[in-house]
């Protein structure tokens, strides 16, 4: 008699065992390969525990050749390697701290020199003020009396200046063995025959280089980091930038960091008398102990396809991310930075770039949109003006709020758990989708003009009439109870002045739970769009959503 | 014909049919339960069947009144009933308990009822030696 057909796809112990013991039982083997005790079982566990390791060998050696399902940072690292990505074994947490000199002369910020104290659960924790933009121009550093700046501080648990690097000559690099550096606060300086020059970290060739550009590169190691210097050239012809001669000291300035042990660090001090650190309370946030993965696996990808230059939206967004002047939410940094073109804001006018940001350090660590008057948005741009495109302007345009109140009768607590706020989100959690395909049905779909309605989808990013007044609707959401189909009415256009309103006598029962948008937060809506099929809201470009619950019914 | 048959643990060939050697009704019994009470706790890994007695643990603490070798001999009882369910456990004792300090050597009896699926039944025991390696 012929075997069952083995099937050995899982990666289950007693699965795998079972497979196996279809496929040997039959009419022309009577062994008791039932009873556990038995030689035969016995047997069979040995296939069992060798097909299990190999097939886990298989599933750990394909996922981690993927960067999709790569699970160990080793991996990573290498899969990340070509696409010019560098992973942080550590990274500092940092705060973004404003500085109000009082006194009567200017104040000048020292790089890896000067220090303010915090202190969290009694253990007190230096952050340090490198110039993270590498800038030559020491203006930035320095505060005249009666002027705030802003300056982000990176935590340091050791400072190391200007320390000399034994370096490989031959191969033009040097290693740097240590995996609690962030290496965003790395800067190599070469001691040159006219003096000590700082080397710029690029991260790709490109044919601007030549043989007398001082960069270096940066890629890490299992073991930490390994910094590259240019060779005349590649095998192409390409100059990468100047070669360190056998003769030249290089010196190598880092911090070392606690990590996430000095996140929301609070209590800044110590910058003498004459400055005021005018927010003192907020919490330093960022830091980390081991790389996160879905971070790397966000940002990697899209550093290749920017490869420095700055075109498309996720060039923008890798690279006001690499900048690391906010700081962002680990899991999806979109919430953080939203880059779009003008002609899909809300004036529809092309011609610029613009971009907002949310950092979610601000105000104690509950995280804040960054305004026009922050010198973060003045840095990014000053930075990016040699690199965009010809005829654009890369503009800052702080974000919209967006309040979308929820009204629910299931447990208030599930709505704020699920629910952050930033930029890019999708809120579908608890949404009935076929129940929302109901409702939006009924909404007409021309988003101007008479009454009537018309079935289509409901899409808040067309142009929106919001002259004609008077308009209510309703989105009804799944609840513990489930719903009614209870009418909405939708008259005489579809937004009115001012916002949204639900009426209470349009819902009329407890069973629903309601949608709606704050109407003081706006008066034109660009950037909100509720998927019925999916039965999503998204919110993009430049509103911030703030979710709401206003309570259980 | 042999109601219960398995494989012999030596493996060793057959002479006659060249195929390897297999064991018989109250011998494959026997061999079965021999594995249930010689397999190690924990000694088979992400298994549902968490065959294994602990018998080694008796070595050099193999005073009957302990609890430990209560909690032993209720653990062979229920392993042996649950995955071994051709007999019934009857007990199990230590045969050589007066010199079993002197030479590190355990021998045990292991007594059971065969199911024949009539109203006779018939008793059975297994000798086993546990020694210190």
């Amino acid at each position: 008699m012929a075997n069952t057909p083995i099937q050995l796809g899982s990666l289950n112990f007693d699965e795998i065992k079972a497979n196996l013991k279809s496929f040997v039982q039959n009419s022309d083997n009577d062994l008791d390969i039932d009873f556990d005790g038995s030689v035969a079982n016995t047997i069979l566990d040995l296939l069992s525990y060798n097909t299990l390791y190999y097939a886990f060998y298989s599933n750990m050696l394909m996922n981690e050749s993927f960067m999709d399902s790569a699970q160990r940072t080793e991996s990573l690292i290498s899969l990340s390697k070509p696409l010019g990505y560098t992973v942080a074994h550590r990274n500092c947490a940092s705060a973004s701290l404003s500085l109000n000199n009082t006194g009567t002369t200017s104040f000048r910020l020292i790089p890896y020199a000067t220090t303010v104290s915090a202190s969290k659960n009694g253990t007190n924790y230096n952050f340090v003020y490198i110039n993270q933009l590498n800038d030559d121009d020491v203006t930035d550093d320095i505060i005249e009396p009666g002027q705030t700046k802003d300056h982000r501080f990176f935590q340091a648990s050791s400072i190391v200046i200007n320390a000399p690097m034994t370096v490989d000559y031959l191969n033009q690099r040097f290693n740097i063995n240590n995996k609690k550096i962030d290496p965003a606060t790395i800067t190599v300086r070469v001691g040159e025959s006219d003096g000590i020059k700082e080397y710029t970290r690029v991260s790709n060739t490109n044919s601007s280089l030549s043989t007398g550009d001082r960069v270096y590169y940066i890629e890490s190691t299992n073991d930490g980091y390994r910094i590259f210097f240019g060779a005349p050239t590649t095998t192409e012809g390409t100059p990468t930038g100047r070669v360190v001669k056998d003769t030249e000291i290089v010196y190598v300035s880092y911090l070392t960091t606690s990590g996430s042990g000095a996140n929301s660090s609070t209590s800044f001090t110590g910058l003498g008398a004459s400055i005021k650190v005018t927010n003192s309370s907020t919490k330093a946030l960022g830091g980390y102990d081991t790389p996160n993965l879905n971070l790397i696996k966000f940002a990697a990808p899209r550093n290749f396809v920017g490869g420095g230059r700055l075109v498309s939206i996720s060039d923008y967004e890798t690279e006001i991310l690499n900048k690391g002047l906010i700081s962002i939410n680990s899991t999806d940094p979109k919430r953080n930075i939203s880059v779009y073109g003008s002609g899909a804001a809300a004036e529809e006018v092309d011609g610029k770039v613009l971009f907002s940001l949310f950092d979610d350090a601000l105000i104690g660590g509950a995280g804040d949109s960054v305004k026009t008057t922050s010198q973060v948005p003045e840095q990014i741009i000053n930075d990016f003006a040699d690199e965009i495109l010809v005829g654009l302007t890369l503009q800052y345009r702080e974000p919209l709020e967006a309040d979308i109140t929820f009204t629910t009768n299931e447990p208030a607590s599930d709505f704020a758990a699920a629910y952050g706020r930033g930029f890019n989100q999708t809120f579908s959690n608890n949404l009935n989708s076929s129940l929302i395909n109901l409702e939006t049905t009924r909404i007409p779909n021309i988003q101007a003009g008479s009454s009537g309605e018309l079935s289509g989808k409901f899409d808040f990013k067309n142009r929106i009439d919001y002259t004609t007044s008077g308009t209510t609707f309703s989105i009804t959401l799944n609840t513990a109870s489930g719903f009614t189909t209870a009418g909405i009415s939708a008259s005489s256009g579809l937004i009115f002045a001012g916002g949204v309103t639900v009426s209470n006598n349009v819902l009329g029962t407890t069973n629903e739970g309601r949608f709606a948008l704050d109407p003081a937060k706006y008066t034109t809506v660009a950037g909100i769009s509720l998927n019925y099929t999916l039965g999503e809201i998204k919110v993009t470009q430049e509103l911030l959503a703030n979710p709401k619950i206003i309570g259980a019914n | 014909m042999s109601k219960y048959k398995d494989l012999n643990l030596s493996l060793e060939r057959n002479s006659f049919t060249g195929d390897v050697s297999v064991t018989t009704n109250e011998n494959a019994i026997r061999i079965a339960l021999t594995n249930i009470l010689l397999t190690r706790e924990g000694e088979r890994p992400f298994s549902s069947a968490p065959v294994g007695v602990g018998l080694e643990k008796l070595l050099f603490d193999v005073d009957v009144s302990s609890s430990k070798f209560v909690f032993i001999k209720q653990r062979a009882k229920e392993l042996i009933n649950k995955y071994e369910p051709r007999v019934i456990y009857d007990d199990m004792i230590i045969t050589n308990y007066d010199t079993v300090k002197d030479d590190g050597v355990i021998k045990l009896e292991v007594k059971y009822t065969i199911k024949t699926g009539t109203p006779d039944t018939k008793s059975d025991s297994l000798q086993l030696t546990i020694e210190g390696t």
